[in-house]
């Protein structure tokens, strides 16, 4: 079968795997500023903010129960505890993120050789390595980010809550990592079944 | 401790009837390489259609190309 299509997709996720270590260290750099140089009108650290003022914000005819708001919170001076803490809200998420592309571009990168290598064993344990990869670093993402953005408010903002919900990506994630499990054991019995067929004569 | 195993008994079959592999692919129309993966014993299942052409070309019954071994 044709792997044209797979060849631009792993040409496609390299490119995507490039630029997204490129943000990471632009990430790494900003913290780094934020910790020990100190912003003032740089990147800030990004919270949510709730019970946001909402008068005369809804229509005649509505009205408003809740709101909530993203904010970027600059703050002043070096603050080396709020670059660590800034450090584990977004790390844990974007190496997650990496780690996957860098599991599916060495996946794709069988596909030049043919279709029996694709299907193969090997392929099956990057993809269980890749479900795990998604549902141990989207748990981590999930915790570590309440933590950090719990500790972060408490600092920066006058008016924090107790508790954070981690955000919808966190959920998808492990669904994901999941689902890349069971498609794994799929290709793993599929092998097998071809084996046998194989090794029938 | 070795498992039980169903043994093709090609090679004795071929030597009975003074014939060379090459020859029974030709005539059954199964690769040599096929035939040595039934003859050495590496081949998971044998298809009905292959034991019909086997025991053809070698003018036998099933039951003497196979052989059950016990450990």
């Amino acid at each position: 079968m044709s792997t044209k299509w797979l060849t631009r997709l792993q040409i496609l996720l390299t490119f995507f795997l490039i630029v997204s270590c490129f943000g990471a260290l632009s990430m790494l750099f900003s913290t780094v500023v934020i910790a020990f140089v100190g912003t003032t009108n740089g990147t800030g650290v990004p919270l949510r903010v709730f019970d946001v003022p909402i008068t005369g914000m809804a229509a005649p005819d509505a009205v408003i129960k809740s709101a909530s708001a993203d904010v970027t919170v600059l703050p002043s001076g070096p603050a080396p505890l709020v670059g660590l803490l800034f450090l584990l809200l977004w790390a844990p998420g974007v190496v997650t993120t990496l780690l996957a592309l860098f599991t599916v571009v060495r996946a794709l990168s069988r596909a030049s050789a043919g279709d029996r290598a694709l299907f193969s064993a090997v392929t099956a344990a990057h993809l269980r390595r890749l479900g795990w990869i998604l549902i141990i670093g989207s748990l981590a993402t999930g915790l570590l980010g309440v933590v950090a953005e719990r500790m972060l408010a408490s600092m920066l903002l006058s008016r924090s809550y107790p508790f954070y919900a981690p955000p919808g990506e966190v959920l998808a994630g492990v669904v994901a990592g999941v689902a890349m499990l069971a498609v794994s054991e799929i290709v793993r019995r599929g092998l097998a079944l071809l084996e046998e067929t194989e090794a029938t004569i | 401790m070795t498992d039980p195993t169903i043994r093709v008994r090609l090679d004795e079959l071929l030597k009975e009837r003074d014939m060379t592999l090459t020859e029974l692919s030709n005539r059954v129309q199964i690769t040599v390489v096929n035939l040595s993966i039934l003859k050495n014993g590496h081949a998971r299942a044998i298809r009905f259609s292959t034991l019909m052409r086997l025991c053809d070309a070698l003018d036998c019954q099933p039951g003497d190309l196979l052989r059950y071994d016990r450990p």
